[in-house]
């Protein structure tokens, strides 16, 4: 048999391409990172093709892309290095339960945030999303990348929302992590009571934590639960408006000390028009309209006490921002906050938020602490000037994360995708500024593209034990070879 | 085996002198263990070759290195409380980490500390106090480990509630590998700071732990960040009285109650509700009812006869399906929609406020109790020792499943005399982050000095370890050698896995993996 | 009880490291929270209580045998009992009273340290344990006008111990002591160069025979001197005489009392009356002898029996010494008599306060450990702020004395009398 007979064997002929347009689709991505076809396109629907594909990916040795949301794709994980089968999850759409009481949702690869949280409405709950994710967009695939979310107190472990998962090793071999490994089938533990809300474990060992972030070289999901929380019954959003970054960070501190605030972020005022506007010029009078800076903190109450929930904090936010010299309103220059809140409540409209202004954007990110944030950015656009890149089109979006403990920093860098000299300076800009925010002390722990490279010359310890774990669970490298360090 | 003097030499000149024994007393203190009997038949497990103490991680890592070099296991603890420390045959060295005992940062803004080995949980919690902080202490007592407990065991305590577990506390950590080589996880290995223990790329502090540690099976940690969290309390928590009756007076903000219900489904429908309503600082099970006469007592005959009171008089059913609850609020406001919300969660789900306890003295009691941890350990004093079982960690269901379980079991060794009639629950445990998932661990007490105690107790816990299986409940809280080959093939045998990682990580099988896994599997299974 | 019969206690231990520590609610800082100075000295587990209770088992079971190592494990300890009240905030264990059966056992077994020989060989030949002639055992007193017991009745005889009695920088404190007593009225009387050792620092390192014979000697003579009090400025002293002397079972007709106890009595009725202002910040350190080693010895015979299926109880029921009945608010409520002097405290006080450094023999068998326990202590005293450390022992404030003269650490010293004195 040919390798597509094989594959087509496997998942149906309905369900492999290797159509020129096809395999286009999939070599390339808004990022910078080159170029490369794949073979085929392989979408499988259940778990027992994934594993049969990556078994055949074994003897075979052919590399496989495991890619679960659909495009546009932003980090270049999606492209495959070195050839072989993409193989895209998206038919695996089952939202498989929905357990209301311990607030938990187990879905498939190719559940979209939209369909999921529409499917949570009707049971009273959401699950926190990062940054207004693209339409097509999947819930698993976010989690893996450890997205950071827009409400920080419930990011107790920078893990979370991601709890157990089931997984198709490179290997081939089907796992189940976290407390769903057993004992006993996933029936057996939702009739115990269980309901896969542990991700921790099995044993000595958290297997979850090995597969996130890992840009599908360990293994492929085929099945994840996601902490979910409850949908609030009564919202109250406020913007903190201020020209200093600095004025914001001391009043973010404390609010995230005293507990306060559901959705809590701070976006400059390109970003916010942005998610706001729907067109270039729109966004351009917004933005010269908005302060620079804006936090969002939106308060909130449940189905216990809504009313109660949001008058309390408000009050305390209030009192807050009062000892800080800040003013939480509910609209500035216009911009209400309701609307926000709405914005960053959904999935982005189209087009995808990122992609309003030029058409393009190319996304700098990594972790550092909340106060560290100002030096990163007087860096950025010290070196924007440089690269004769208008600071005023940066977008930058500061996500404090782990209940504070870190905080995302993120620039988003527009560009024309169509004028080959814009791309040329922002590709520029791209990799300069990524190294020197790096060299600063940005962590880039989600290194995607050509940040590998960087993360892991500074960190070598970190990629040899990478190796090793590469090695027991792909030890045949067919896994996205070419990303991370292998 | 005895250490040769050349090698026993290369590790004086790492340590030196002074911080490096191979004396028969010496080794005797190390080797005698709580549950040991359940190892050796004895309270001492096996001697170790050595036991060294190195200052600092460049020590550490020359003493592993040679370990490596020359064929020697080691195995490394800081307070190091429970067989799980001792060395698992002849031929190990000890490495006790009690001179690495620094609070290297407390960052307060960003609500984390940095911390060596030998800082115990009551050292971190009054310095972060003071900058209106607090961490994460676990139910066995804070005179714990905070980086053994967040890097290497477990990590349950009822703050778990505010404060979550120790797993999911952890940030950077600095790692000597069983190679030797130096592993910074996280931010800490880019050189940006303790903040983050994740990446590049996947996260290593999933081969550093899982639920559990590897109990010194994976190497020697020797620094780690460690999430704090909100202290809504005063800066310094005075104690007022005089032991057992000593309290810590209750700040404005917070509010202590022990709660009853009139079946395990209301409880646990009520603390459904109670996390999804993000109230509560700490919550749990403190005082299972068989606990209840302990809380203000001196000594076991002291229990005894409370208990026997409290039973006769009927008292116990309504600590049956009883938890306590602080709450803890940075507001007047707050702390008052955390009582109405309390109110109402009482009132939906039949519960009630135990009278008996309201008591202000007695109040003050559980609040010093349970802010500093200091009193779980108590279930040694009654019988001699204790063994816990059950106590998967999971949805607060099932965790509630377990209790009753426990109960179930237990009776019958109860009957026959074999362990403390406790009442027959014990069951001690809550539900972290909001109630996100929790856990119930059924403790008995017996007297190991007795044959036919030391027997049904093995009994019990072979039994209930059985049921958990059977019953789908998650892996059981008990530590014992073993587990992995054991539950393993129960649960996708990640035994396998966790086989091939030692493998990897340890390709000369140095650090003691007497309570992780062998490098073979053992003939028989 | 035998070291043989607290086996049974001794397996019980959990090695929780309690004894280490503070108890847990009292721990108020990072850098002062140990309890037990010979841990943080050793730093192996063997230098802990519970490491020394695993040795006593390991040597009644046969597992060691005698070394340079197990000698020094067992007397590099000040025998404070710190450990004790840690370790009995959650168990029914006695781990200072295995300690001291196990020095017991060391020299029954003629495992003793030279340093600890001298000590004895003193103590026969002259009634101290200094290695001074009796013959000077008075002259502390020289020219007092005070009555001799031997001569004259007196309703209080105060008991100055050997440390007083020979330690020529520390007699003024001793002097002070009588004259104030006098002041307020009391009707006095010394023993002078009759005086014996209380035999107390001979109990803690082992030596029975010695402690009993001159606790009985001391019991037999006060109470045929028909004695009502025995006041004593030696909190040393007045542990062995509240924890030890009961042990042998011989009937005290008289009160014992410290000599802040009896100051506080006599401020609290009026006999004395601090006018004078003294204006001071001060801490005061708790000896250890005066606080929780002072509580009185509780004899127990009885057997262990099981109720609730395996609960075990002792029967009769075992009253515990918790350390909580020290003399911890008579020295303050003197100190805080007096006008003008402020009194903050350490973070490890009263029944948990860090030792001086000086008792249980180490003074003698291991000076430079002494004094670094002394140097902790002056660093916790520092740390509060005072101009002064005050104590009311002379075993305290010779080993405070000499780590102060060794560092230079700027903060006075003093005894409770002397402050006292000042502001009469």
């Amino acid at each position: 048999m040919s390798e597509k007979e094989e594959l087509v064997a496997i998942v149906g002929d309905k369900n492999v391409f290797d159509t020129p347009e096809a395999l286009e689709a999939y070599s390339r991505d808004e990022s910078f990172v080159r170029q490369m076809k794949p073979q085929f396109v392989a979408r499988p629907q259940n778990v027992d093709e994934v594993q049969q594909i990556v078994k055949w990916a074994n003897r075979t040795g052919t590399p496989l892309i495991p890619v679960s949301s659909g495009p546009p794709h932003f980090r270049g994980d999606t492209i495959p290095s070195l050839g072989g089968v993409v193989m895209d999850l998206s038919r695996m759409k089952r939202i498989i339960r929905i357990n209301r009481r311990n607030r938990v949702a187990m879905v498939e690869p190719g559940v979209t945030f939209a369909e999921l949280q529409s499917e949570l409405k009707k049971e009273g709950l959401r699950l926190p999303m990062p940054l207004c994710p693209r339409s097509s967009k999947s819930v698993i695939g976010s989690c893996l990348e450890r997205e950071p979310t827009i409400i920080p107190k419930y990011q107790w472990d920078i893990s979370d929302p991601l709890l157990c998962t089931e997984v198709v090793f490179g290997t081939g071999d089907l796992f189940r992590t976290g407390e769903a490994a057993g004992p006993g089938s996933l029936e057996d533990q939702w009739a115990s009571g269980q309901a896969q809300t542990n991700p921790m474990g099995p044993f000595q060992v958290d297997f979850f934590r090995l597969i996130q972030g890992a840009q599908g070289t360990m293994g492929v999901i085929t099945w994840a639960t996601v902490k979910c929380e409850l949908l609030p019954r009564l919202q109250k959003p406020f913007l903190v408006a201020s020209q200093r970054l600095e004025d914001l960070l001391d009043f973010t501190y404390r609010l995230l000390w005293a507990r306060l605030g559901d959705e809590l972020l701070i976006l400059n005022n390109f970003n916010l028009a942005t998610i706001l506007a729907t067109d270039r010029d729109e966004i351009k009078a917004l933005r010269d309209t908005l302060p620079r800076w804006v936090l969002i903190v939106c308060v909130a109450g449940y189905e216990r006490l809504p009313q109660e929930r949001v008058e309390y904090q408000e009050k305390d936010v209030m009192d807050t921002a009062q000892r800080f010299g800040v003013t939480p309103v509910i609209a500035i220059q216009g911009v209400q906050g309701r609307n926000v809140l709405e914005a960053l409540s959904t999935v982005s409209a189209e087009p995808y938020w990122k992609l309003r202004y030029k058409g393009g954007c190319h996304d700098i990110f990594f972790l550092t602490t909340l106060e560290k944030t100002p030096e990163f950015i007087t860096c950025m656009y010290r070196m924007a000037a440089a690269a004769g890149h208008p600071s005023t089109d940066i977008g930058i979006y500061l996500q404090p994360q782990i209940q504070g403990r870190a905080c995302h920093c993120e620039f988003n860098l527009s560009c024309d995708p169509g004028n080959p000299k814009e791309v040329k300076k922002v590709k520029h800009l791209f990799f300069n500024a990524s190294k020197e925010l790096m060299e600063m002390g940005g962590f880039f722990s989600r290194p995607y593209g050509p940040w590998a490279e960087m993360a892991y010359s500074r960190d070598g310890q970190s990629a040899m034990a990478l190796r090793k774990v590469k090695g027991i669970f792909d030890p045949n490298n067919v896994m996205n070879p070419g990303k991370l360090c292998f | 085996m005895t250490l040769h003097r050349n090698v026993y030499q290369v590790l004086a000149d790492i340590v030196g002198h002074e911080n490096i024994s191979d004396e028969p007393v010496i080794l005797d203190t190390y080797a005698f263990q709580w549950l040991a009997e359940t190892i050796s038949g004895t309270k001492f497990c096996t001697r170790p070759e050595a036991v060294l103490l190195p200052g600092s991680v460049e020590e550490v890592q020359a003493i592993i290195k040679a370990c490596n070099r020359y064929g020697i296991r080691y195995k490394a603890f800081s307070t190091g409380w429970g067989p799980w420390n001792t060395v698992g045959g002849e031929g190990v060295i000890q490495i006790d980490l009690r001179r690495m005992n620094r609070i290297i940062e407390i960052d307060e803004k960003n609500m984390y500390a940095v911390v060596e080995p030998y800082v115990i949980g009551s050292q971190l919690q009054v310095e972060a106090m003071k900058r209106g902080l607090n961490c994460h202490l676990i139910g066995a007592g804070a005179n714990t480990s905070i980086l053994a407990s967040a890097t290497s065991m477990a990590g349950y305590g009822l703050s778990g509630i505010f404060t979550g577990y120790s797993n999911c506390n952890v940030l950077a950590v600095e790692w000597v590998l069983p190679n030797g080589e130096i592993l910074r996880l996280g931010s800490l290995g880019s050189g940006d700071g303790w903040f983050c223990g994740d990446g590049p790329g996947p996260s290593l502090r999933g081969v550093m732990r899982g639920m559990i540690g590897a109990l010194g099976g994976i190497g020697v940690f020797t620094k780690c960040g460690i999430k704090l969290y909100p202290w809504y309390g005063p800066p310094t928590t005075p104690i007022e009285g005089i032991h057992p009756l000593d309290g810590m007076p209750i700040p404005e903000n917070f509010r202590v109650h022990s709660l009853t219900f009139p079946s395990w489904e209301a409880l646990a429908d009520a603390v459904y509700r109670i996390g999804e309503a993000e109230i509560g600082y700490v919550m749990g099970r403190a005082l299972p009812p068989g606990l209840i006469p302990a809380l203000n007592v001196g000594s076991a005959s002291e229990y005894a006869q409370m208990l026997q009171l409290v039973s006769t008089e009927g008292m116990m059913d309504e600590f049956k399906y009883a938890i306590q609850i602080f709450l803890g609020a940075n507001s007047a406001r707050e702390l008052e929609y955390q009582e109405r919300a309390l109110e109402e969660i009482l009132s939906e789900s039949g519960g009630k406020i135990i009278l008996m306890l309201e008591e202000q003295s007695v109040k003050n009691i559980l609040f010093r109790h349970l802010i500093k941890s200091e009193g779980i350990s108590r279930v040694f004093q009654l019988a001699g020792t204790f063994a816990t079982s059950l106590g998967a960690g999971t949805s607060w269901d099932a965790a509630v499943a377990s209790g009753k379980l426990g109960e179930q079991l237990k009776r019958k060794y109860i009957e026959r005399g074999a362990i403390a009639d406790d009442g027959g629950d014990l069951a001690w445990g809550g539900a972290y982050q909001h109630c996100r998932f929790g856990h119930l661990e059924e403790i008995i007490m017996y007297d190991f000095q007795d044959a036919d105690s030391l027997k049904g107790a093995d009994e019990y816990v072979e039994e209930s370890a059985q049921a958990t299986i059977e019953k789908s409940l998650g892996q059981p809280i008990s530590i014992v050698r073993g587990m992995a080959e054991h539950f393993g093939p129960t649960s996708c045998d990640y035994h396998i896995w966790m086989r091939r990682i030692k493998k990897a990580f340890d390709p000369n099988i140095a650090a003691d993996p007497s309570f992780y896994i062998e490098a073979e599997q053992p003939p028989g299974k | 009880m035998t070291l043989q019969d607290y086996r049974n206690d001794i397996q019980r231990c959990s090695r929780c490291s309690l004894c280490k520590w503070l108890p847990l609610a009292q721990i108020k800082s990072w850098r002062f929270a140990n309890a037990c100075p010979s841990m943080v000295w050793g730093n192996f587990h063997a230098y802990s209580a519970g490491g020394r209770m695993i040795a006593a088992l390991a040597l009644l079971d046969g597992r060691i045998d005698y070394t340079d190592k197990l000698v020094e494990i067992v007397y590099q300890c000040q025998m404070g009992g710190a450990c004790d009240v840690s370790c009995k905030v959650n168990r029914d264990l006695d781990p200072l009273e295995v300690m001291l059966e196990l020095r017991a056992k060391c020299v029954e077994d003629g495992q003793v340290l030279p340093a600890h020989m001298v000590m004895i060989e003193s103590l026969r030949s002259d009634d101290n344990v200094l290695g001074e002639l009796k013959a000077e055992r008075g002259k502390w007193a020289e020219g007092l006008d005070v009555k001799d017991i031997a001569k004259e009745k007196a309703d209080v005889l105060y008991f100055a111990g050997c440390r007083y009695s020979f330690d020529q920088d520390l007699w003024k404190i001793a002097r002070d002591t009588i004259s104030l007593l006098k002041t307020a009225g009391v009707d006095i009387g010394i023993s002078g160069k009759e005086e014996a050792c209380c035999g107390g620092r001979a109990f803690e390192i082992g030596y029975r025979g010695e402690f009993t014979k001159y606790a009985e000697h001391n019991i037999e003579t006060w109470n045929a001197a028909d004695v009502r009090t025995v006041v004593t400025s030696c909190s040393d002293c007045y542990g062995a005489l509240k924890f030890h002397y009961p042990r042998i079972g011989k009937e005290m007709n008289f009160e014992v009392l410290h000599i802040t106890e009896y100051l506080d009595r006599l401020i609290k009725v009026g006999r004395l009356k601090p006018t004078k202002k003294v204006p001071l910040q001060v801490t005061y350190h708790d000896p250890c002898h005066l606080g929780r080693l002072s509580e009185p010895y509780i004899p127990w015979e009885g057997v262990e029996r099981k109720v609730l299926g395996q609960v075990v109880i002792k029967d009769p029921p075992k009253e515990y010494r918790r350390g909580t009945n020290g003399i911890y608010q008579p020295p303050r409520d003197v100190l805080r008599s007096i006008r003008g002097l402020e009194l903050v405290e350490m973070e490890r006080i009263k029944e948990y306060a860090w030792c001086c450094g000086a008792g249980g023999g180490v003074k003698e068998a291991y000076p430079e450990f002494a004094l670094w326990t002394a140097d902790e202590r002056v660093e916790e005293a520092k740390a509060t702020g005072a101009e002064a450390l005050v104590t009311s022992c002379p075993w305290c404030e010779r080993n405070f004395r000499d780590a102060l003269e060794r560092s230079g650490a700027k903060i006075k010293l003093y005894d409770v009398v002397e402050l006292l004195l000042e502001a009469l």
